[in-house]
C-alpha cells in the first residue's frame, strides 16, 4: 500500500459509507450482540447489570480521591475541589471508555474465530458491538462530570450545548477507528493486547486527564501540542468544565485526527479481513 | 485497496443464470507461519518466513441450481477448504469461484451458538448471525422449534443438549434462513434416523424450489441418499465427478479396496490390462497417472475385468487403507494367501454390496512346499466386532483341497447370496490346517459395506428374507 493510496479520497469516504451500511444492514445483529456483550460480562454475578454502573463509578471515585487528597500538590490552576472532581470525571470518562474499547476489541475477532471461519458472517459487526457495549461507561461518566460541574458552578450550559456534541461525535469516530485497527491487527499480532495494556498504563499519566495541563512538567506540557489524544482531553475539559483554556488548535486537531483514525481503521480492517481465515 | 466497499461482498452476481456455483481452477495454498506474528513481519520486511501447503489444487466443477452435490474425501483431502472458499470465509490463492445467490453455511455443528445461552436465545442469535432480521426470526421461530422437536428443551442452555439435539437445532436454524445455496459439512451425521429422514425431506424441498446444496460427508450412504451428483477429493486434487452412486463406489474403493483394483481412470485400467503386476508400482504412481486425466467417471466403463485385476498387492505395503496392521496377520504354516477379493456376478471386484444379490469370495493360495488337506475359510464381522459368520471348507462340508504342490497357485471361489443388512462388515480370509492351526490369516482384511435398502430396519444385521403369508382364522375362539 503506497502512501498515495492512504490518502485516496474515494476509499476514505467509502469507509464512512461502509460502517454506516454495516450498522444499518445488520442492525438486528448489532443490537443483539451489543446486548449480549453487556449482559455476558456480568452474567451470573449477584449485582448483575448494576456492575455496568458501579464499576466505572468506583474506578473514577478512586482516581478522584487519590488525586484530590493524596497528590493534591498538582492541582495547578483549579482550586475548588468540586470543580476538580468535575475536571477529573470528564477526563476519566473518555479515558476509561477508550481503555475498555481497546482491551476488548483486541480480542473481538480472535475470540469469535468460529464465527469468522465457519459461517458467512459480517465480521465488521464485531468492533461495532464492542464500541456500543462500552458506551454506557461513557454515558455514566459524562453525566457524572456534568452534574459535578453544575454543582461546583463552573458550568456554562450554552458552551456545553455547542461543544459537548462536537467532541462526543469526534470521540465516537476515534474509538470506532481504534476498534477496527486493533481488532484486525490483534488477529495477527497476539501480543497486541499486552502492548495495549502497557500503553494504557502509562497513557493515563502522559495525558492531562486527572491533572490540569498546567500542573505537568514543562517537557510534558510541550508534548501536549503534538499529542492528539491530549488534544481530545482539552476538548472534553473545555466543553464541560471550561475554565482551562485549551489551545485553539485542539478543536481542529482532534476532530480531524478522529476521522482519519476512523477511516484508516476501517480500511485496515477491510484490507486484513480476507486473511483472517488463514490464521484463526 | 478497493474503493467503496461493495454493499454485500458475499453476494456475487453471475451471468450464467442456471448455475448456482461455478468453480474454475480453484487453488488454495496455505502459507504456514510458525507464529501469527511472522505473517505481519513478512508483510513489512518482504522476507520469506513461511512454508507452503497446497490444500487444494486446480479444482473445477459446476453446480446447477436445484442440485445436491456431495463432496467425498478422506480427512485432510481438502473438503472443508473447498467449502470455506465457496462460502467466502477463506481467501483463495488462484482460480475463480462464482456464486449465484445467498449462501448459508453450516460448516460446523453449533456455530454461532453459545453453549450458555438457551436454545431460544441461540435460535435468535444464530439466525441473526446467518443474516436473518429479527422480524423474520420471530416469524419462523415456531417452525424452527417444531422442526427440531425441542419444544420442551428450548429454554434450557444449549450445552445441556445432546450432540444430536444440537445438530437438530443447528440444522433447523440454518435451513430456515432460506438461502439460495446451502452448505452442510458433516452436520447431519449425528442426528438419529428419524431426524435424518426429516432433514432429507427438507433437502428435497429445497431442491424442488431450485436451491443448490453442497453436502460434505464421510458417509457414503448419506451422500448416496441425499445427493444426485458427487465429487471426490484426495490430497487437494479433484479425483472424480459423476453421479453420487458411482463416485460413492469409487470412494469406497479408495478407502477400503486394495491397491490397483480401483481401475476407475483409463490410465490405471490400461496398466492392469497389460498384465503388469500392480505390486511393482507404488500407489503414488497410480494416483499421479490419474491426475492429468479428465476424470468424469462413467458407470462401469473402465473397470478391469476380473481376471486382469485379481492380483492384489497387500504384501507391498501400498495398501490404501493404511489402518490395517500387517503384524496382526497369523502365519503358522507355509501356505499363504496371495490375493483376496470379492466380486459380483459379472466378475467385477467390489467392496460395496447389494442386499440379496450374489457374490463370490476369491482367494488365491500358494505354498513354497507341498502341503496336505488345506481348508479355506472366512470370518465376517459386524460393526462392533460381532462375529456374524465364520466357517471353512471343512465345516461347510465342501470339497477340501487335498494337496497344494510347491509353488502351485490355487484359486478358491466361494459363492454366496448376501443376506447382510445395510452396514459395514469386515472379512477375514484364512487358510486352515487339518490340526486346527492356521497357515495364514488376514484379520479384518477387507471392509465391505452393504448399501441402504428399505427391506429391513436400520439396526438389523441380516436380512432373513421372510416370506409373509396371511392366514385367515377359520373359526372364532370362544
Amino acid at each position: 500500500m503506497s502512501v498515495l493510496a492512504l490518502v485516496n479520497p474515494i476509499a476514505n469516504v467509502g469507509a464512512l459509507w461502509g460502517v454506516a451500511y454495516t450498522m444499518f444492514k445488520h442492525r438486528g445483529l448489532v443490537s443483539a450482540m451489543t446486548g449480549r456483550e453487556l449482559t455476558d460480562r456480568y452474567a451470573g454475578q449477584v449485582l448483575g447489570g448494576a456492575w455496568a454502573f458501579i464499576a466505572p463509578m468506583l474506578t473514577m471515585t478512586v482516581y478522584i480521591v487519590v488525586f484530590t487528597f493524596i497528590f493534591q500538590g498538582r492541582l495547578g490552576e483549579i482550586e475548588n475541589p468540586a470543580a476538580f472532581t468535575a475536571y477529573a470525571l470528564c477526563g476519566l470518562a473518555p479515558w476509561l471508555t477508550m481503555s475498555d474499547v481497546l482491551s476488548r476489541s483486541v480480542v473481538a475477532v480472535v475470540s469469535n474465530g468460529n464465527l469468522v471461519k465457519q459461517i458467512v458472517f459480517p465480521v465488521e459487526v464485531l468492533p461495532i458491538k464492542v464500541v456500543f457495549a462500552c458506551l454506557p461507561t461513557l454515558g455514566i461518566g459524562i453525566t457524572a462530570a456534568v452534574v459535578a460541574a453544575a454543582i461546583s458552578g463552573v458550568m456554562d450550559w450554552e458552551r456545553l450545548a455547542i461543544y459537548l456534541p462536537a467532541v462526543l461525535l469526534s470521540y465516537l469516530f476515534f474509538i470506532g477507528g481504534l476498534a477496527y485497527f486493533v481488532s484486525s491487527f490483534g488477529v495477527f499480532l497476539r501480543d497486541l493486547k499486552d502492548i495495549i495494556n502497557f500503553i494504557l498504563g502509562i497513557g493515563l499519566f502522559l495525558n492531562p486527564i486527572i491533572y490540569p495541563p498546567g500542573g505537568a512538567p514543562d517537557w510534558l506540557q510541550a508534548s501536549f501540542i503534538y499529542n492528539p489524544i491530549a488534544n481530545m482531553f482539552f476538548c472534553f475539559h473545555y466543553a464541560i468544565v471550561g475554565g482551562v483554556n485549551p489551545p485553539n488548535h485542539a478543536w481542529i486537531v482532534f476532530p480531524i485526527f478522529a476521522v482519519v483514525v476512523f477511516m484508516l481503521g476501517w480500511r485496515a480492517f477491510r484490507f486484513l479481513k480476507p486473511a483472517f481465515g488463514n490464521v484463526l | 485497496m478497493a474503493g467503496i466497499p461493495l454493499p454485500e461482498a458475499r453476494v456475487r452476481e453471475c451471468a450464467v443464470s442456471d448455475l448456482a456455483i461455478q468453480v474454475t481452477g480453484l487453488t488454495k495454498v496455505f502459507k504456514v507461519w510458525k507464529r501469527p506474528s511472522d505473517m505481519l513481519a513478512e508483510t513489512f520486511s518482504g522476507k520469506k518466513r513461511h512454508t507452503e501447503f497446497r490444500a487444494l489444487n486446480n479444482v473445477s466443477f459446476d453446480m446447477q441450481k436445484g442440485a445436491v452435490l456431495g463432496v467425498l474425501g478422506r480427512n485432510g483431502a481438502g473438503k472443508s477448504t473447498l467449502l470455506r472458499l465457496v462460502a467466502g470465509t477463506l481467501e483463495k490463492t488462484a482460480g475463480k469461484v462464482k456464486v449465484n445467490g445467498r449462501i448459508a453455511a453450516i460448516l460446523e455443528l453449533g456455530t454461532g451458538f453459545h453453549p450458555d445461552y438457551t436454545g431460544r436465545e441461540n435460535v435468535v442469535l444464530g439466525g441473526l448471525c446467518l443474516g436473518l432480521s429479527k422480524k423474520e426470526i420471530n416469524r419462523r421461530f415456531d417452525e424452527i422449534v417444531e422442526f427440531s422437536e425441542l419444544r420442551e428443551f428450548i429454554d434450557q442452555p444449549f450445552r445441556t443438549y445432546s450432540s444430536g439435539m444440537q445438530a437438530r437445532l443447528t440444522f433447523a436454524v440454518a435451513t430456515s434462513v432460506d438461502p439460495d445455496i446451502l452448505i452442510i459439512d458433516e452436520a447431519l451425521s449425528v442426528g438419529d434416523a428419524r431426524f435424518s429422514l426429516k432433514s432429507f425431506d427438507r433437502i428435497q424441498n429445497f431442491k424442488k424450489r431450485g436451491k443448490a446444496i453442497l453436502f460434505v460427508s464421510h458417509d457414503i450412504n448419506m451422500v448416496n441418499t441425499f445427493c444426485d451428483q458427487a465429487i471426490m477429493l484426495e490430497r487437494g486434487e479433484l479425483l472424480g465427478a459423476g453421479t453420487a452412486k458411482v463416485v460413492g463406489n469409487a470412494y469406497h474403493q479408495l478407502l477400503f479396496g486394495h491397491g490397483r483394483q480401483l481401475g476407475w481412470t483409463p490410465a490405471a485400467s490400461e496398466e492392469s490390462d497389460d498384465g503388469s503386476t500392480a505390486a511393482d508400482l507404488p500407489d503414488e504412481e497410480v494416483v499421479a497417472g490419474a491426475r492429468d486425466v479428465t476424470t468424469t467417471i462413467e458407470e462401469q466403463s473402465d473397470v478391469p475385468d476380473a481376471d486382469s485385476a485379481v492380483i492384489i498387492p497387500f504384501a507391498g505395503g501400498h495398501d490404501v487403507s493404511d489402518e490395517r496392521a500387517p503384524e496382526l496377520d497369523v502365519a503358522d504354516g507355509p501356505a499363504k494367501i496371495v490375493s483376496f477379493m470379492v466380486r459380483d456376478e459379472s466378475g467385477k471386484p467390489v467392496t460395496r454390496l447389494q442386499n440379496r444379490a450374489y457374490y463370490e469370495f476369491v482367494v488365491e493360495l500358494t505354498s513354497p512346499v507341498d502341503v496336505q488337506n488345506v481348508a479355506v475359510g472366512f470370518t465376517v464381522r459386524g460393526p462392533r466386532g460381532i462375529e456374524l459368520f465364520s466357517s471353512d471348507t471343512i465345516l461347510q462340508r465342501q470339497p477340501v483341497l487335498p494337496k497344494l504342490s510347491a509353488d502351485e497357485h490355487a484359486k478358491i471361489v466361494a459363492s454366496f447370496r448376501n443376506v447382510l443388512a445395510p452396514g459395514t462388515y469386515f472379512v477375514t480370509p484364512f487358510v486352515g490346517r487339518a490340526d486346527g492351526l492356521k497357515h495364514h490369516e488376514l484379520p479384518d482384511y477387507l471392509q465391505l459395506s452393504v448399501e441402504e435398502d428399505p427391506g429391513v430396519y436400520n439396526a438389523s444385521l441380516v436380512n432373513l428374507e421372510m416370506q409373509f403369508r396371511f392366514v385367515k382364522s377359520l373359526s372364532k375362539v370362544g
